[in-house]
């Protein structure tokens, strides 16, 4: 047998990490930019595509998809042509891979400024781009498995089973979450409705972490560490059973972040219990990382690149432990829809996918100019900017968020909420202040490493085609014995489906019975559909990204009781496409919002919410007095919701723009009454009526209706 | 010879956290169907604690197997017959250590029987609270039955260092934190080496770390445990439940609470106030919470005009206290907010309002009103709570 030469492709890999540190800065001032927002509402500039409703989602896309999306795709490329001694399966399907994820994060940006949002977090791109999606995963599948096909190298090691077992869930909880009816192009309805709509969508953002943050990132741990540490991975053993038992169990846990909902109380347990299991799977990683580092801590004192991966893989450790605590019910009571959750996820994202990122970046980027890192005092100067951004940025909002929550939750003596909504966030004000700094620091970090990158580029010369020489892998007649693991390695069809059932089980347990099983959502028989008016008034709420601050999802607890009015109930949202709970109160929670104020107060509250509530950080919506409802729609609208089950009358579409305008007359007169004179059709108006309807059908409910929760 | 004491020591050990097993058992079982133990903080306590002393057990089985195995591979180099006689000397103490085992097995049985018609001890039956202490007394004479053992061979192993200073370096040190993740010592890499090389990257074959597995099985019980809990036995409280009993709580102390203070002010007994303090409190909270509809003035623009004689749900103090605290259609209630007396401060200010003239006022909404005839008005109107429905109702379907 021969040693057979071949050469991988660093084009691609360099195309791939060139992407990442151009979207990883634009990400970060994305997420400035919202920062800042949060004290100084006035940068908004009155602007409809620079609000805090259009640039969060940009933030969040741009850091996971553009930020994190690269840097996978540069470490995969780099690492499995390597792992597998071959080059890519298909230059063309590489480039294509590359090419497509640009134009979809482009698409991505500009969509998303304009205001056309699903109103799913994480999943906010419109239907053309969700199938463009599609497509060009499945393009990075092919390539993928081409190569893995083509190896010789005879077994997968183990950062191939977690690129395996991402590539297939990301597939499955794209396509299930997207499913949705398109009305025009660039906006469509939620296939899915209320409490479906949330655990399917909560199922998808709790893994979009899990496979898209996470096991692609360990992947990448399992090649770069130990081959920037020249030490063997800790334990074979370790790593079989946290890879199982990490995709198994983290498909389950998308629950825990509807805790305390309209979501019934069994899947909530399940959410919780899934939680907990998964703390000892997801530190696995953690320590098969960490003890890999055993007999090298010398070099982490010498070599920026361990520097960065040890206090990535330490922000995992800590993350993976704060989730599970975070999913016992008392502790979410408090922390959630608070900045709790927004320090959490900082956490992550900053210290274990930041750190990871550019950790990858300071070791492939001297390999594949073939020289040495221009400045490794640069680097560690990078190292404790990033530190010291992550602590800044961090304590703050675990401050704010504990100190609000136990604000919003105080009572006076005589049994009065203590504090008003607005209290409790002009208090934490200089808390976001000190936040946005943190991210100043990280962001100041990164940008250093920007030049010390470039600097390292222009002293090296590009090896484009990198020569590599190895044995094929000779087919033997009669296979020896091998350990029952080992087998499964030498077969990635098998490893894909194997995983796919993995992943699979727990999504499906969850959501059939919610589907199938009435006594799950109990229906209110007074809970109507939404007028036509209303109809466009929610689609303007879901356009400037409302649900970014506002939940509209009232916990059993007493001061939410006291604060906002009667819990939620799961029946209240069946004709909610999509569902709108949000997940963070930067303002009060809108779920029983209708009939609280008078139509001229939201009037002059869109238009300058100081006004109404001094203090308030909520921005101006000032076009919105201005800019015409698209009527033109409503027909669309009304025959997209029949086709989701929404009982409209047969033939209502031809009819509803009557109704609309009836309705727009009446919230007109009713605002000239309070000396406000405006056209009927303004997008204000259809924000109003909605705002109004929000929430006030279950009072007209006899009490006893409300029955069959069993649990 | 060598394996085949580890294979004894092993053998022992498995006996006797087999033996603790089956005495959980009865204590499990006792638990789990009746839901009253389930609920009670000491059983769950005692519990708990039983978990956590096998969890030690398990692990100080290891090191303790570990230390065992340390000392025979050190007899062995020194080629002396005495192994035997270590051998026998450890099975010998963990026979002896897991006698009580049987005993205690039996006696708390004996004592369940007689005290079955006892009175309940801490909230629960007294033969599973007998039974579960009984475990953990047993779980505790294991733990320092094994600390003993452990002791005794270390103290054997560093006697020996000391007579052989010279060999002194050959015997690996171990941390206790190398024990407690059951690390090899670097020595020893190449014996778990695997052989396998992915472009230049080995693997090891270490063994888990003890915590992280036994870890992993306790979060895999406490599971099973919650989901018991709250969706078999029912003694974990739903959502739904545990808000309603936070209300009947915090009504209790309310209601206690204002009996204590005893000036209960509400929408019958209210009166105007007139002291300069009452009056400065009641125009602090209207100008940060009424301001916004009703203008600083009093004047009204989103809300009505407020020093007028016209008002649309009464203009006597009690029927303005009651607008203000329940709410009636656009104007929210407040009672959540503020207190009776601050209610009745804001009524009293906005009672002093009236007649003030401000600029730019809005016209005249609601009834005229005259003081006299307000003050002999029925209050019992059931506070706007019937005229409550949503302003845009006309407009739904």
């Amino acid at each position: 047998m021969q040693m057979e030469k071949f050469y991988y492709d660093n084009r691609i890999v360099r195309a791939f990490g060139y992407a990442t540190v151009i979207f990883g800065i634009v990400g970060m001032l994305a997420g400035l930019y919202a920062a800042v927002q949060i004290y100084l509402p006035q940068i908004s500039m009155n602007f409809a595509p620079t609000t805090f409703g259009r640039v969060r989602p940009l933030h969040t896309n741009a850091i996971i998809f553009a930020f994190v999306g690269n840097t996978i795709f540069a470490g995969i490329y780099y690492s499995l042509q390597r792992l597998c001694k071959a080059r890519m399966f298909s230059d063309k399907l590489s480039w294509i891979h590359f090419w497509g994820w640009q134009a979809i994060i482009a698409a991505a940006a500009i969509s998303l400024l304009m205001g056309k949002t699903t109103g799913k977090e994480y999943a906010e791109l419109e239907w053309p781009i969700d199938i463009a999606i599609t497509l060009v995963w499945v393009v990075f599948g092919i390539n993928m498995f081409g190569t893995i096909i083509k190896r010789r190298e005879k077994h997968l090691y183990v950062a191939i089973w977690f690129y395996i077992a991402t590539w297939v869930t990301v597939a499955m909880l794209h396509i299930v979450n997207s499913m949705e009816i398109p009305v025009s192009f660039m906006k469509s309805y939620s296939w899915y409705a209320g409490v479906q709509d949330a655990l399917v969508q909560w199922w998808y953002g709790h893994n979009a972490v899990a496979f898209f943050l996470t096991t692609p990132v360990l992947g990448l741990m399992y090649y770069f560490l130990p081959k920037a540490a020249n030490r063997p991975v800790y334990s074979y053993r370790l790593s079989i059973i946290h890879f199982w038992a990490l995709i198994f169990l983290y498909i389950w846990a998308g629950p825990h972040h509807l805790l305390y909902t309209a979501l019934p109380d069994w899947a909530q347990s399940l959410g919780v219990v899934f939680s907990v299991m998964l703390i000892a799977p997801s530190w696995g990683g953690m320590l098969n990382g960490l003890f890999t580092l055993r007999g090298a801590w010398d070099k982490v004192k010498e070599d920026p690149v361990l520097k960065f991966m040890v206090v990535a893989i330490t922000c995992y450790g800590m993350s993976t432990f704060e989730g599970p605590m975070l999913s016992l019910k008392t502790i979410n009571a408090i922390a959630h829809y608070t900045d709790w959750i927004i320090a959490h996820v900082h956490i992550g994202g900053l210290g274990w996918n930041g750190f990871m990122a550019f950790a990858i970046l300071y070791y492939m980027v001297p390999r594949l100019w073939d020289t040495t890192l221009y400045s490794k005092k640069l680097a560690t100067n990078h190292f404790w900017l990033g530190t010291i951004g992550i602590i800044i940025y961090t304590v703050p909002m675990y401050w704010a968020g504990f100190e609000q929550s136990l604000m919003w939750k105080s009572f006076t003596p005589e049994g009065q909420l203590k504090f008003q909504f607005l209290e409790t966030v002009t208090n934490i004000k200089p808390l976001y202040v000190l936040r946005s700094i943190g991210g100043v620091i990280y962001l100041t970090g990164a940008l250093i490493m920007v030049y010390n990158l470039a600097k390292t580029i222009l002293q090296g010369t590009f090896v484009p085609d990198e020569a590599a020489e190895a044995m094929p892998i000779i087919k033997e007649s009669s296979p020896k014995k091998e350990y029952w693991h080992r087998v499964i390695e030498r077969k990635p069809v098998t490893m894909l489906i194997i995983s796919l059932v993995v992943v699979a089980l727990g999504g499906l347990i969850e959501m059939i019975p919610t589907f199938l099983i009435k006594s799950n959502i109990p229906t209110i028989a007074s809970v109507k559909p939404y007028t036509p008016l209303e109809l466009q008034g929610r689609d303007i709420y879901i356009r400037e990204g409302c649900y970014l601050c506002h939940s509209q999802m009232i916990r059993p607890f007493r001061d939410e009781v006291a604060r906002y009015g009667e819990y939620s109930k799961a029946g209240e949202f069946i004709y909610d496409h999509p569902f709108q709970w949000g997940s963070k109160r930067t303002g009060p929670d809108l779920a029983r919002e209708g009939g609280k104020y008078p139509d001229s107060w939201h009037y002059n509250h869109m238009y300058d919410p100081r006004s109404m509530s001094p203090g308030s950080i909520m921005p101006q919506y000032t076009w919105l007095l201005e800019d015409a409802i698209d009527t033109a729609s409503t027909p669309a609208k009304i025959r997209a919701m029949q086709t989701l089950g929404v009982p409209y009358p047969d033939g209502y579409d031809k009819i509803a723009n009557a109704d609309l305008v009836k309705q727009e007359e009446s919230i007109a007169a009713s605002l000239e009454k309070d000396k406000i004179k405006t056209p009927a059709n303004k997008e204000i108006i259809a924000l109003i009526a909605y705002l109004q309807r929000i929430g006030i059908d279950i009072k007209a409910e006899p009490k006893k209706v409300i029955v069959a929760d069993k649990n | 010879m060598h394996s085949q004491i580890t294979k004894r020591v092993k053998y022992i050990t498995g006996i006797c956290s087999g033996l603790l097993l089956v005495s959980i058992q009865p204590a499990l079982a006792a638990g789990p169907p009746a839901p009253s133990i389930l609920s009670n903080t000491v059983a769950l306590f005692l519990i708990a604690l039983m978990i956590l002393l096998l969890a030690c057990i398990a692990i100080m089985g290891k090191v303790l197997l570990y230390v065992a195995k340390i000392s025979l591979h050190k007899e062995k180099e020194k080629q002396k017959a005495n192994t035997a006689g270590i051998t026998a000397s450890i099975v010998a103490v963990f026979l002896l250590f897991s006698m009580p085992l049987f005993a205690q097995t039996v006696v708390p049985d004996a004592g369940a029987v007689k005290s079955a018609t006892d009175a309940s001890i801490a909230g629960m039956s007294s033969e599973a609270f007998y039974m579960m202490m009984s475990v953990i007394f047993l779980e505790l004479v294991i733990i320092l039955a094994m600390l003993y053992n452990m002791n005794v061979l270390l103290k054997s192993e560093t006697l020996k260092l000391a007579i052989e200073k010279g060999e002194a370096k050959k015997i690996p040190t171990l941390s206790w934190w190398d024990r407690f993740n059951s690390f090899r010592p670097a020595e020893q890499e190449a014996d778990i080496d695997l052989g396998h090389d992915y472009d230049g990257i080995r693997e090891l074959d270490n063994r888990l770390p003890p915590w992280w597995i036994y870890g992993f099985y306790i979060t895999i019980l406490s599971g099973c445990i919650y989901l018991y809990r709250f969706h078999v036995s029912h003694t974990g409280l739903s959502n739904v439940k545990e808000y309603e009993l936070s209300v009947i709580k915090a009504d209790q102390d309310i209601k206690e609470y204002i009996a204590k203070k005893g000036d209960a002010v509400d929408e019958n007994t209210v009166t105007v106030l007139s002291t300069p303090d009452d009056l400065a409190a009641g125009k602090t909270i209207f100008m940060t919470t009424c301001i916004a509809c009703h203008t600083a003035t009093g004047g009204g623009s989103v809300g009505p005009n407020l020093t007028d004689d016209y008002w649309l749900h009464g203009g006597s103090i009690k029927n303005i206290f009651k607008t203000i605290r329940y709410g009636v259609n656009a104007m929210p209630q407040w009672q959540n907010t503020y207190s009776n007396k601050q209610i009745a401060q804001v009524a009293s200010y906005v009672k002093s309002l009236r007649g003030t003239n401000p600029p730019n006022p809005k016209a005249p909404q609601g009834e005229l009103y005259k003081e006299e005839a307000a003050q002999a008005a029925p209050v019992a109107d059931s506070a706007g709570k019937a005229n409550k429905e949503p302003i845009k109702d006309s407009l739904k379907k």
